[in-house]
Order: structure tokens, then C-alpha cells, then sequence
């Protein structure tokens, strides 16, 4: 058995453990639980369900239904039987587990104060399966360094396109050379489990987790002196001043962000590529990630 | 000589019996004690560091081992073997295995099983209320049953001489 299903299989109910003994987990992307609907698989070629007997199926007669004490049971396994301990993070929908694995879930919000603070009525759960592939950012990377000088890069993407994986992948490769920090807002570059990396995130890298982006910026800088910065999904207001703070300082910021082209960025955060020299757009090809393209900005 | 030796033999038999209650009922005493300790340090270290309650208990079975009790030691070597068994689960299944062993008074057994039952389901601030109740509550059990215990020990003792007494005389 692969380590990352055993990881997973670990991690779920008695019931669902029991169910997933035989699925193929090498391919799979997603799990999605819903209320009173199949369980759902999602590989790269398309979704199908999960059978009765534990099997992978495209017939939707035959395919497990989760209940809602299912889906309880499922949350409160995840999160340890300790829900205080991950309330920050379901605050947010999602919850990191051990393997850098994400589990988002959908439900009832409770609002206290105009803010929320707690999910109920669990209706869906997503676990996202995460994965590193070690030496795909390579190209990226090599692409980055002109006259040995790294550039200030923004990978460009639309959803599931491998911001995150390529982001990792660069973290490794560049902390051979170089202090690397990983502001790590959602615990998904490093995959942090209980203050420990998941993924290889190499030798000088240091990980910020949980860390709004802004802030965890200006303490990175502040405090732990990288030579890179690495970043996910900018797009807040208070990202620019910090990405300011961080390019007047003689680091160099690598980071992501939604959209389809360098366009579309600057339209939605007008500004905001004066802080990059390079944007590389990724995509899906043969339904896998993809680098699509790489342009100079300056 | 013979019928005074027997005699004294069915007493101190009598009396032995009589302070064998009364060990088992400080046993219990100490053991409502300890879990009451048990969650004072659990409700200190949820406000504190907002750890899983299998890491938690963990680390509490193994800060204090000379004085841990033996639900808690239980209790993790329970987790350990498997982790993410509902902890709800392992925690019934520690309790009434311990209740059995100590002989637990019903309602301190039963003061933890609801304890246990949503332990871990709410935010930090419900959990430690929860936990600080259920601490008051076991003190006030642990007090009264202090209390009776000074009575119930008199009386045992002096039930189990009077006992032996009495069956000496029938005998003779």
C-alpha cells in the first residue's frame, strides 16, 4: 500500500477505512463526501463514485451515500476528537491533516459578532489530496536566475492548475543555495502538521504557518533575513504594502495568484506586477498541470 | 488455650475484613482525587496550548509518571494503539474498564461517562467550563464521601469486632 493511502486511511472513520481498503489512490485528486449523496473520486480523467462494497464505480445507483452522522463522525476523526483544537481553522473551511492532506468543508456558519465561528450541520467534506512531485519546478527554476540573479516571479493560474505543487517544488530546489521562508497562510505550500513539514520543502527553508500574508511578510523580513520569499495566492489590499516592504528590502518574492493571464492580474490588482520581473502562467495540458508560458513584465 | 486463640483468630479475621472495606473505600477516595487532579490539569492545558486531546492526554500520562493515575495511563496507551479511534470511544471504554478495577462510586463513573461523551466537541471556552464543572463536581463527591468515610470507618471496625465477638461466643 502506497504511503499516502495509508496516511489517508489512518485518518478516516472505522466505516470509511473499511470502504477505501481497495480504491487505487495513486491517481486520486479529491474525496467528496455530501450529505445524503455518492461519495465521490476525482482522478484526473473525471470523477466516478465509490461502490457499497468499497470499490470505484461510474454507476450511481450502487455508489455509498454519506449520512450526516457519517459526515460527523468524519470531521470530529479529523480533527482528533478535539474540535477546540482546529476551531482557527474551520473558521477558514478547511483543515490541514497529517500527510499536508486538505479537508474543506461545507455546512451551517456560526456567526458571533458579525464573524464566523464555527461550521455545523456538516453537509460536504473535500479531502484534497496533496502531493509533491520533486523536480518539477526545474525548468521554472532555471528560467528564474538571469546572470545569476534571481527575478521576483508571480506564477499565474486558474484553480487546480499546480500553483501550490510548482510553489513547493521551488522552495526545495532553491534552499540548496539560499534562505528560503514560506509565508504559508493556509498550511498548503509546507503542508504543516502539528509544526512539522509534510513535504520536502528543503534543507534552509523556514515555514510560516497559518500566518496572514502581510504579516507573516514584514515578521519574515523582520526576523528570519531570507533570501527568498515564497507566497501564496496574493490578492488581499494589504499584500502590496508588504510585497513593497519585501522588494525594498532586497529579497526576492516568488508567489501566486488567480487568473488566466498577466491581463487579467493587472486588471483585478491593478499595481500589483510592478512588484515582479516574471510571470509564468500555468494551466492544465492532457488534463495535468502545466507551465503555459513564461513573460518577462519588465 | 486453644478456644482463645480460635477466638482471637475469628476476631482478627472479622477486623481484617472490616479494614478491607475501609481500604477500598479510601482506594476510592484516591482514585476520585486523582481524576479530579486529572481534569484540572486538562482544562489548564486546553486554555493553554489547544492540543488534540490524544497528543494532550499523551503528554500527560508521561509529565507526571510517578504520580499519573491509572485512567490516564490507561487512557493513552488506549489512543495509542489507535489514534484515530473516535476518542469519545476509547475514553467509555477506559472508564468502565477503571470503574470495574477501583470499584468507582456510580456516580463519579457516571459524572465522567458524560464528561466523556462530548469531550473535545466544542470551542476551548465551552470544553474548560465543561471540564472545571465537572472538576467542582468531583470535588464535592470526593468531600462528602470524605465525610461518611470517617463514620463508615468507625463502624466498620467496630462491626467487624463486635462480629468476631459474637461468633466466638456462639461457638464457645
Amino acid at each position: 500500500m502506497d504511503s499516502c493511502k495509508e496516511i489517508i486511511l489512518q485518518q478516516l472513520t472505522p466505516l470509511y477505512r473499511r470502504l477505501f481498503q481497495s480504491v487505487d489512490f495513486s491517481q486520486l485528486e479529491e474525496i467528496r463526501f455530501r450529505i445524503k449523496r455518492p461519495v465521490m473520486l476525482y482522478r484526473h480523467d473525471g470523477p466516478s463514485f465509490l461502490s457499497e462494497n468499497g470499490e470505484k464505480t461510474s454507476i450511481e445507483s450502487i455508489a455509498k451515500a454519506s449520512s450526516s452522522a457519517e459526515l460527523n463522525d468524519l470531521a470530529t476523526t479529523f480533527c482528533s476528537g478535539s474540535i477546540y483544537a482546529y476551531l482557527n481553522d474551520l473558521k477558514d473551511g478547511f483543515i490541514t491533516i497529517c500527510g499536508g492532506h486538505r479537508v474543506g468543508i461545507a455546512g451551517k456558519s456560526v456567526i458571533k459578532n458579525g464573524e464566523i465561528t464555527n461550521i455545523t450541520d456538516i453537509s460536504g467534506i473535500n479531502l484534497r489530496i496533496a502531493r509533491e512531485f520533486p523536480g518539477c519546478a526545474r525548468e521554472i527554476a532555471s528560467q528564474l536566475c538571469i546572470d545569476s540573479c534571481l527575478q521576483n516571479a508571480l506564477l499565474i493560474s486558474p484553480p487546480q492548475c499546480g500553483k501550490t505543487t510548482f510553489l513547493r517544488d521551488l522552495a526545495r530546489l532553491f534552499s540548496a543555495t539560499n534562505k528560503v521562508v514560506i509565508v504559508d497562510e493556509r498550511s498548503e505550500i509546507a503542508g504543516s502538521f502539528g509544526g512539522v513539514p509534510q513535504f520536502d520543502i528543503g534543507m534552509q527553508t523556514d515555514v510560516l504557518d497559518r500566518f496572514p500574508k502581510a504579516a507573516g511578510m514584514l515578521l519574515a523580513i523582520r526576523s528570519l533575513s531570507p533570501d527568498i520569499l515564497i507566497t501564496d495566492e496574493l490578492g488581499a489590499t494589504d499584500d502590496e504594502e508588504a510585497l513593497q516592504y519585501a522588494t525594498n528590502s532586497g529579497c526576492r518574492v516568488i508567489a501566486s495568484i488567480h487568473g488566466n493571464s498577466p491581463e487579467d492580474v493587472e486588471c483585478a490588482h491593478p499595481g500589483l506586477l510592478n512588484f515582479f520581473d516574471i510571470a509564468i502562467l500555468l494551466g492544465r495540458k492532457n488534463n495535468r498541470p502545466a507551465v503555459m508560458g513564461i513573460c518577462k513584465l519588465r | 488455650m486453644l478456644k482463645f486463640l480460635g477466638a482471637m483468630l475469628v476476631t482478627g479475621a472479622c477486623f481484617a475484613f472490616a479494614q478491607n472495606i475501609v481500604k477500598a473505600k479510601r482506594k476510592q477516595l484516591s482514585a476520585i482525587k486523582e481524576l479530579y487532579t486529572f481534569l484540572t490539569d486538562l482544562a489548564r492545558e486546553i486554555t493553554f496550548c489547544l492540543e488534540p486531546l490524544p497528543q494532550l492526554v499523551k503528554r500527560l500520562a508521561q509529565e507526571e509518571s510517578a504520580i499519573t493515575p491509572s485512567f490516564v495511563r490507561e487512557l493513552n496507551q488506549n489512543t495509542k494503539q489507535d489514534m484515530h479511534r473516535p476518542f469519545r470511544d476509547i475514553w467509555q471504554e477506559t472508564l468502565s474498564h477503571y470503574a470495574q478495577e477501583i470499584n468507582l462510586p456510580k456516580s463519579a463513573t457516571s459524572l465522567m461517562s458524560a464528561l466523556g461523551e462530548h469531550l473535545g466537541e466544542a470551542d476551548f471556552e465551552t470544553e474548560t467550563n465543561r471540564l472545571q464543572e465537572a472538576v467542582e463536581n468531583l470535588y464535592n463527591l470526593h468531600s462528602s464521601l470524605e465525610k461518611d468515610n470517617v463514620k463508615t470507618e468507625k463502624l466498620a471496625r467496630s462491626l467487624g469486632i463486635l462480629s468476631g465477638v459474637f461468633i466466638v461466643i456462639l461457638l464457645l
